[in-house]
């Protein structure tokens, strides 16, 4: 199994990494890192792109929601069907995909082991026979070893550009005054997560910090042009629009609003869910689509 | 083994995930495509299948959560 990752995911990556090594005048390491970054997001550009654009379309029909979440808190099943033809009416996919997310995990373990294999003559061994040799390799970046762990300058500035973009993504905009606790623990979290990220930062070798770096810089790029594009203001604020002023929708008034027209079954699915809630003894929240 | 995995799963969803954890307040219709939701599917397959299946079907699910895909209702059978 080892065997297999090494052959599809880190040998080809390695190759990548040196082929950039071999080709860039001065043969530095830590230009061919910033190169193969770029190359990685632009890669994954279409999918997050797309992500982060119907994350806004969400947030922006986020008070017609509530208003629908309100009115049918009794009937999973209505309240889903009108979401669904809520998100249909304007014209918005509400979901992301698991699998970008994967991805994005596993090629920071796989740029993380190739670091580790190191950047020594040695391993010139496991290059494909079309890759030129590298002459020489330059681990020098500014005075800072790729190789070994950067201290002080490249973990805080990637700390610091990881808190600048999370903080650009928008926040839906009624969150303010509400007293949801998810909402209140992201709040916290953005300013928890770049902590992380600098003492992570610290113990790897600095390669990595320049990854993350340079991944950030791409995402607070993307995430500008977002911004831009929706009129958000280069931090993603969102305009605090009265409830009068925002698109028509017109809310199903068929059905009671003290759930007698349940159908039997909606009532024994909504029952059975209090009792799976009740015997776990913990607050899940389970959601209803068709 | 299994109940090991089992905690790990619910251990992201507590944080990480952005259909149950700390994100979730940004994506107010839910993160992931389908339903349940892949953690939620894994979780299911490991109980139901045991580790080895479940860990299967759980990596087969998350590849078909891409981009390409529809999505939709798609239960453990």
């Amino acid at each position: 199994m080892a065997h297999f990752f090494t052959t599809i995911l880190y040998i080809p990556f390695y190759n990548m990494l040196m082929y950039f090594v071999a080709v860039i005048p001065g043969h530095q390491v830590a230009l061919a890192i910033i190169l193969l970054t770029i190359i990685i997001r632009i890669i994954l550009l279409p999918t997050s792109l797309k992500a982060s654009k119907s994350t806004i379309e969400m947030q922006k029909i986020q008070p017609l929601l509530n208003q629908v979440r309100a009115k049918y808190k009794t009937d999973q099943l209505k309240m889903s069907q009108e979401m669904q033809r809520l998100f249909k009416e304007h014209k918005v996919s509400p979901y992301g995909s698991c699998l970008p997310l994967i991805v994005q995990m596993v090629v920071l373990i796989v740029f993380y082991r190739v670091i580790l294999i190191g950047f020594n003559l040695d391993h010139l061994n496991l290059l494909y026979h079309f890759i030129p040799k590298p002459s020489g390799i330059n681990l020098n970046f500014l005075g800072i070893n790729v190789s070994k762990p950067d201290l002080w300058i490249l973990p805080i500035v990637a700390g610091a550009l990881q808190f600048v973009q999370t903080k650009m993504m928008p926040q839906p905009p009624q969150s303010k005054g509400t007293n949801d606790p998810m909402a209140m623990m992201n709040k916290q979290i953005i300013y928890f997560f770049p902590l992380i990220t600098i003492f992570i930062a610290r113990q790897l070798p600095s390669g990595l910090a320049i990854y993350w770096v340079i991944t950030s810089l791409v995402m607070i790029l993307q995430q500008w042009y977002i911004n831009w594009h929706y009129k958000l203001g280069f931090w993603g604020k969102f305009p605090d629009v009265p409830i009068s002023e925002l698109p028509e929708y017109t809310i199903d008034n068929s059905a009671a609003d003290d759930g007698t027209e349940l159908h039997p079954e909606h009532q024994k699915m909504i029952e059975s869910d209090e009792k799976r809630e009740r015997a776990k003894g913990v607050e899940i929240t389970v959601r209803k689509r068709k | 083994m299994k109940k090991f995995l089992i905690k790990i799963i619910e251990l992201y969803q507590k944080t990480l995930s952005p259909d149950h954890g700390w994100f979730s307040s940004r994506y107010p219709a839910g993160y992931c495509k389908y339903q349940p939701d892949c953690s939620e599917y894994c979780k299911l397959a490991i109980e139901k299948r045991g580790v080895i299946r479940g860990i299967a079907l759980g990596a087969w699910r998350v590849l078909r959560c891409n981009p390409w895909s529809h999505g939709g209702c798609d239960p453990l059978e």
